[in-house]
C-alpha cells in the first residue's frame, strides 16, 4: 500500500496545479487513471492549505501536543477545561466500501468545455483514486438504456480493479445510459451491504422521481453522496439568438427567443435547486453542485472540505 | 394641405426598404440539443409571441421613421381656407356650346374673307377658346345644332374614335374633358373628317341640361355663304351644301374658267324650281363666283333639293352640272326630338329646357315665341316672372297680345308707347322710345343707319353688356326694335322684337343670328356674369369684351406694376377681345377706353393654381393680398411638429430594441 502511495508523483514548482488541472487543459489528456492521479496530485499540493483528513475519517483519541505537531491539530476545547494541550488523533473507518452509481443517460453527453459525463467521471475516478491511496475499496453501477444492462463492479481494494474502473468510466459516453431514476433503483436493488454511495447526475429528472429513488438508497442504510454535475450553458443560459432547443431524451423541440426567457429559465432552475437540496437534506444527505467549467482540484477540495464539516450541500 | 417639395413623395417608396431589410435579414433560428428543456417549458408560448410583436413593432416604428423622413423633406403646409364667394355668385359650372354647322356657317364674314375663314371657323376657334378656359372637372357638352346629318352621316374610322371618347366622357370616365374637346377638334380641322368630328360630337347626349346652367354659343351673324374650302366647283363639278333645317337658302361656290361668260344656276325642290342667279363672266384668270339660292322647304315630306349649272358660253346640252340633296321628311326630325322649325326652334327648346330647369327660381327663364301672332301661355309666365323669374319674350313682326293683356307689350316697342297701362306686376313700362333713343344715341348709332345696327348685333356676342339696373336699354335695333329689358315685378322680360329669319328681316341672309341674341338675353335674364378670367403664363389670354376694341385705347397692368402699359391690338376688329401674353404668374388686369364711361377693366388670374378660383369681382383680391394669404400658410407650417415625431419614433425603437421588451417579458 505504501509503495502504491508512493507511486504518486507530486507536481511542484511554478507550474499551477489550478492551471493545469482546469477542464480544458485536462480534456487534452486521454487517460482517465491519468487525469484522476493529475486531479489528485493537484489537490495533495494544495494539502496544506487545507484542513483535510481523510475521505471518510473519525475521531480516535487525544494525545499530548509536542512541538513539531501542527498548531491547527490543537483541542483548544480541552485545554479551555484543563489549560493542557491535547492533539486530535483520527483514524479511518476500516472495510469501507463505496459505490459510484453514475447517470450515462443522453442528457449527460452535454457541456462544455467538457461534457458532463467527461467531468463527472473524471471527478469520480480521482475520488476513487484518493480512497484507493487511503486503502478503501471502490466499486461502480451504471445502468444501460432498459434498466436490464449495465456495469457493475464491485468494490475492491486492488489496482487492477481500479484500473478497470478507469476503463468503464471511459466508456459510459459511448453507452445510452438509463434514465437516473432507473440507475438509483438499480444500485439500491444490486447493494445490499452498507456503503457509501457517490451518485454521478445532473438529476435533470422530476424531483418526485429523484426522492423516490435517493429514498430507497437511503433506507438500506447507505451513506449518499451527490454529485449534480450541470454544464455551463445550463447554469448561465448564455444564449441570445432565435433557437430551436432540442431535448436529447426525447427529442422535445421549442422555438423562443432566449433574452425574453432568459429570467424565467433561471427561476425555474433555481426552484429545482431548491427542491433538490431539499431532498437531500431531509434525507442526510451530502450534494455538491459541479460546473463543467470550474476546476477539478478546487471542486475536490471543497468536497472534501464539506465532509470534514459534516453533511450538507456546497457548490 | 399643400407640399413645398412634392416631387419628394416619390420617396415614400423607401418605407418598402426597412420591409425588404427585415425580411432579409431576419435571423433564422438555431438549432441547440438542451438537456435542460424542462426550465424553458413554462414561458415558451409567451416568449415566441413578445418575440413576433417586438419584430413587428419595430419594423413598423422604422417605416414610420422613413415616411415621416420623406414628409419632412416633402414640406407639408396647410393653408387656411381663402374667401370664396357664395353660391349664387358662382356661375355656370357645366357648359353647353351650341356649333351652328349647319351650311349658313359656311358663310365668309367680311371681316374676314381674306383668310378664307368660314363663320364655322370662328365659331370653333371660339368654342376651342372658351373650352380651354373651363376647368378641368367641369363638362362641356358640343352640340352640332345639325341633327338630320348626325343621324344620316356614313360610319368612318374617325367618327368610332371620336365616339368612343365621348362615350367614355358620358360615362364620367375622362376627367379631362379639354383633351376630348381637343381629339375631336383636331380631327375636324380636316375638312375631310370635319362631318364626322361634329357627328360624332352630336352623338354625346346632351348632359343633364335641367340640372346644369348652360352657356350657349351660337353664331354671329354672316353676310355671305360659300365656302371655296368646303364647296367648290373645280373641273367642270360643283358642290352645294344645305341644312334641312334651314328654311331659306343655301349657298353655291362656283369657280368659272378664264373668259368664261358666266353661268346660270337654277334650284329645283322636288323638281320645281325655286330660285334661280346668275355668275357674272370672268376675264383673263379663273372666276370665283358665289351665288346664294333660296327656296321654302316642305315640312310635311321629304324634298329633293337640284341644283343646275348652265354655263352661258356652251350648249346647255353639254355643260348642265347637278347636285342633288335629299332631305328627309320631317316626322323623322320629330323623331330625333326636333319640331318643324329650324334651328332657332331647337335652340329655344334647348335653352327653355336648359333656363326653365333650374330649380332656382330667381334664375328661372321662360321663353315664349310667338308663332301664327299669338302669345302662347303668356300669362302664366307674367305670374312666374313676377314672382322673381326672367322671361324672354320673342315677338315675329306683329304678334296678337293675349286677350286681356292688350298693350303690355309693345309691338312696336320703339314706336309705340304702352297704350294702357300694366295689367298686372308691379313694373311699369318706362317710355321706350326715349330710352331707345338715348341708348342708340349712347353707343353712336343712328337709327336709321342699317349697317351700324347690323354689325352692332352681329358684334353681340354670349358675352354680357353691362346692364343698368332699372333702365331699358337697346342692345341693336333696325327699323324696328329688336331687343328690350325692363324690370317686370322681382324679375325681368326682355323682348326680342324680330325674327332675324323672318321674310323682311334684315338677318334674311343670316338664319342664325337669333340664336346668340336670345341666348344673350337669357344670360342677363338668368343675371349671368363672366367667370373671372383665367390665364396660363407664356400662353396667350384673351379678355373678352363687350365691344369691338377698334380705334379705342388698350391698356394692361401686369402684376406687382404701377403704371399701365399700352397694349397693342393686333387681332381684327371683329373678333372682340384684349389678348396678350402674361409673363408671370399673378393678378392682371386689362383695360379697355370706353368714350364717355372712362376704361373698362377686366382682372385675370394667371395661372389657376396659384390664385384663388372661383372669386367673386368684388372679392377679387390684388396679388399682394394673394401674397399676404399664402404666407398666413407659414404658420402652419407641419416641417416642426413632424421632426419632433420623427425623434419620438427613433427613441421609441430604440427602447424597443433593447430593454423595453425584455422587461415586458418579465426580465
Amino acid at each position: 500500500m505504501a509503495t502504491e502511495k508512493e507511486n504518486v508523483s507530486v507536481i511542484t514548482g511554478e507550474q499551477s496545479p489550478v492551471l493545469y488541472l482546469s477542464p480544458e487543459w485536462l480534456a487534452r489528456v486521454k487517460s482517465l487513471e491519468l487525469k484522476a492521479r493529475l486531479v489528485v496530485e493537484g489537490f495533495l499540493v494544495g494539502l496544506h492549505r487545507s484542513p483535510y483528513k481523510g475521505f471518510s475519517v473519525e475521531f480516535s483519541e487525544h494525545r499530548q501536543y509536542v512541538p513539531g505537531d501542527d498548531p491547527r491539530r490543537i483541542d483548544w476545547k480541552v485545554y479551555g477545561r484543563t489549560r493542557k494541550l491535547f492533539i486530535k488523533e483520527y483514524r479511518a473507518e476500516t472495510n469501507l466500501d463505496a459505490y459510484f452509481l453514475i447517470d450515462s443517460s443522453a442528457s449527460m453527453v452535454y457541456g462544455t468545455p467538457v461534457t458532463k459525463i467527461e467531468y463527472g467521471g473524471t471527478c469520480a475516478a480521482a475520488l476513487a483514486l484518493l480512497l484507493y491511496l487511503q486503502g478503501d475499496r471502490t466499486g461502480m453501477i451504471a445502468v444501460e438504456e432498459g434498466g436490464k444492462e449495465g456495469v457493475l463492479l464491485r468494490a475492491r481494494g486492488r489496482r487492477q480493479d481500479l484500473a478497470r474502473m478507469y476503463k468503464e468510466i471511459s466508456h459510459l459516453s459511448r453507452r445510452k445510459g438509463a434514465p437516473l431514476e432507473t440507475l438509483l433503483m438499480r444500485g439500491a436493488d444490486l447493494l445490499s451491504k452498507r456503503s457509501i454511495e457517490v451518485g454521478v447526475s445532473d438529476f435533470l429528472s422530476p424531483l418526485e422521481d429523484i426522492r423516490q429513488g435517493l429514498g430507497k438508497l437511503r433506507h438500506r442504510g447507505h451513506d449518499v453522496i451527490l454529485l449534480w454535475v450541470m454544464s455551463e450553458e445550463e447554469r448561465r443560459f448564455p444564449f441570445s439568438q432565435p433557437s430551436i432547443f432540442i431535448e436529447p431524451e426525447s427529442g422535445r423541440r421549442i422555438i423562443t427567443e432566449p433574452d425574453a426567457i432568459r429570467a424565467s429559465y433561471m427561476s425555474a432552475l433555481a426552484e429545482h435547486r431548491k427542491g433538490l437540496n431539499g431532498i437531500a437534506r431531509d434525507m442526510m444527505m451530502d450534494i455538491v453542485e459541479l460546473g463543467t467549467g470550474e476546476n477539478y482540484t478546487a471542486t475536490l477540495n471543497n468536497f472534501l472540505e464539506m465532509r470534514s464539516r459534516g453533511r450538507g450541500s456546497t457548490r | 394641405m399643400t407640399w413645398m417639395v412634392p416631387a419628394a413623395l416619390v420617396g415614400l417608396a423607401a418605407v418598402l426598404v426597412p420591409v425588404i431589410l427585415h425580411f432579409l435579414g431576419r435571423p433564422t433560428p438555431i438549432e441547440i440539443i438542451f438537456p435542460a428543456i424542462q426550465f424553458l417549458l413554462r414561458k415558451k408560448v409567451a416568449a415566441a409571441r413578445i418575440y413576433t410583436l417586438r419584430e413587428i413593432i419595430i419594423l413598423l416604428l422604422r417605416m414610420a421613421v422613413v415616411a415621416t423622413a420623406i414628409l419632412i423633406i416633402a414640406g407639408p403646409k396647410v393653408f387656411k381656407p381663402i374667401p370664396t364667394c357664395t353660391e349664387k355668385d358662382i356661375i355656370a359650372r357645366d357648359v353647353t356650346l351650341f356649333i351652328d354647322n349647319s351650311s349658313v356657317s359656311q358663310y365668309q364674314p367680311p371681316e374676314v374673307s381674306s383668310t378664307g375663314a368660314t363663320a364655322f371657323d370662328l365659331y370653333r376657334d371660339l368654342a376651342l377658346t372658351i373650352a380651354t378656359r373651363v376647368d378641368a372637372d367641369r363638362t362641356i357638352s358640343i352640340s352640332p345644332v345639325d341633327h338630320y346629318r348626325c343621324s344620316t352621316i356614313s360610319k368612318t374610322p374617325y367618327h368610332d374614335q371620336a365616339r368612343a371618347v365621348l362615350r367614355a366622357a358620358e360615362a364620367g370616365e375622362i376627367t379631362d374633358i379639354r383633351t376630348a374637346f381637343q381629339i375631336a377638334y383636331g380631327m375636324s380641322l380636316d375638312p375631310e373628317f370635319l362631318r364626322s368630328a361634329l357627328v360624332a360630337f352630336s352623338m354625346a347626349k346632351l348632359p343633364e341640361v335641367d340640372k346644369k346652367r348652360v352657356l350657349f354659343l351660337q353664331a354671329r351673324p354672316l353676310a355671305r355663304m360659300g365656302s371655296p374650302r368646303n364647296y367648290a366647283i373645280t373641273n367642270g363639278e360643283f358642290f352645294l351644301g344645305a341644312s334641312p333645317f334651314s328654311r331659306n337658302g343655301l349657298a353655291v361656290e362656283v369657280v368659272l374658267p378664264p373668259k368664261s361668260e358666266g353661268a346660270r344656276l337654277v334650284l329645283y325642290v322636288d323638281g320645281t324650281p325655286q330660285d334661280a342667279a346668275e355668275c357674272e363672266p370672268t376675264g383673263e384668270e379663273v372666276g370665283k363666283r358665289r351665288v346664294n339660292l333660296s327656296f321654302t322647304l316642305p315640312e310635311s315630306h321629304d324634298a329633293r333639293l337640284e341644283v343646275k349649272l348652265e354655263p352661258l358660253d356652251a350648249l346647255p346640252a353639254d355643260n348642265t352640272y347637278r347636285a342633288v340633296v335629299n332631305v328627309p321628311p320631317w316626322p323623322k326630325l320629330v323623331d330625333h326630338g326636333t319640331k318643324p322649325g329650324g334651328v332657332i326652334d331647337m335652340a329655344l327648346e334647348a335653352l327653355t329646357t336648359a333656363a326653365g330647369g333650374h330649380q332656382d327660381e330667381k334664375l328661372r327663364v321662360h321663353v315664349l315665341v310667338a308663332r301664327d301672332g299669338t302669345l302662347p301661355e303668356y300669362a302664366t309666365v307674367a305670374e312666374e316672372v313676377t314672382r322673381g323669374a326672367g322671361a324672354v319674350v320673342f315677338l315675329p313682326g306683329k304678334a296678337k297680345e293675349p286677350a286681356g293683356l292688350e298693350g303690355l307689350l309693345p309691338a312696336d316697342p320703339m314706336a309705340t308707347k304702352p297704350a294702357a297701362p300694366v295689367a298686372r306686376g308691379a313694373g311699369a313700362i318706362l317710355d321706350i322710345e326715349a330710352s331707345v333713343t338715348s341708348a342708340l344715341t349712347e353707343a353712336g348709332i343712328t337709327s336709321g343707319d342699317n349697317r351700324s345696327l347690323i354689325s352692332a348685333l352681329a358684334g353681340s356676342t354670349l358675352y354680357p353688356i353691362s346692364l343698368r339696373p332699372g333702365t331699358i336699354q337697346l342692345l341693336a335695333a333696325e327699323r324696328e326694335p329688336v331687343v328690350v329689358e325692363r324690370p317686370w315685378g322681382r324679375g325681368r322680360i326682355v323682348v326680342v322684337g324680330m325674327d332675324p329669319e323672318a321674310e323682311d328681316s334684315p338677318f334674311r341672309r343670316g338664319p342664325g343670328t337669333f340664336v346668340p341674341f336670345l341666348a344673350e338675353m337669357a344670360f342677363r335674364t338668368v343675371n349671368w356674369r363672366p367667370m373671372t378670367l383665367k390665364g396660363i403664363v407664356g400662353e396667350e389670354t384673351t379678355v373678352p369684351t363687350d365691344v369691338r376694341i377698334a380705334e379705342r385705347r388698350a391698356e394692361l397692368l401686369p402684376p406687382g406694376m404701377d403704371t399701365w402699359q399700352p397694349l397693342y391690338v393686333s387681332r381684327p376688329v371683329a373678333t372682340m377681345g384684349l389678348g396678350f401674353v402674361p409673363y408671370k404668374a399673378g393678378w392682371w388686369q386689362a383695360r379697355l377706353e370706353d368714350p364717355g364711361a372712362g376704361y373698362k377693366t377686366w382682372t385675370v388670374g394667371i395661372n389657376p393654381a396659384q390664385t384663388p378660383d372661383l372669386v367673386a369681382p368684388d372679392q377679387l383680391m390684388s396679388p399682394q393680398q394673394v401674397l399676404d394669404k399664402l404666407s398666413e400658410a407659414e404658420t402652419s407650417d407641419l416641417t416642426g411638429p413632424l421632426a419632433v415625431l420623427l425623434l419620438i419614433l427613433a427613441l421609441a425603437e430604440a427602447a424597443a430594441s433593447n430593454h423595453l421588451f425584455r422587461r415586458a417579458a418579465g426580465g
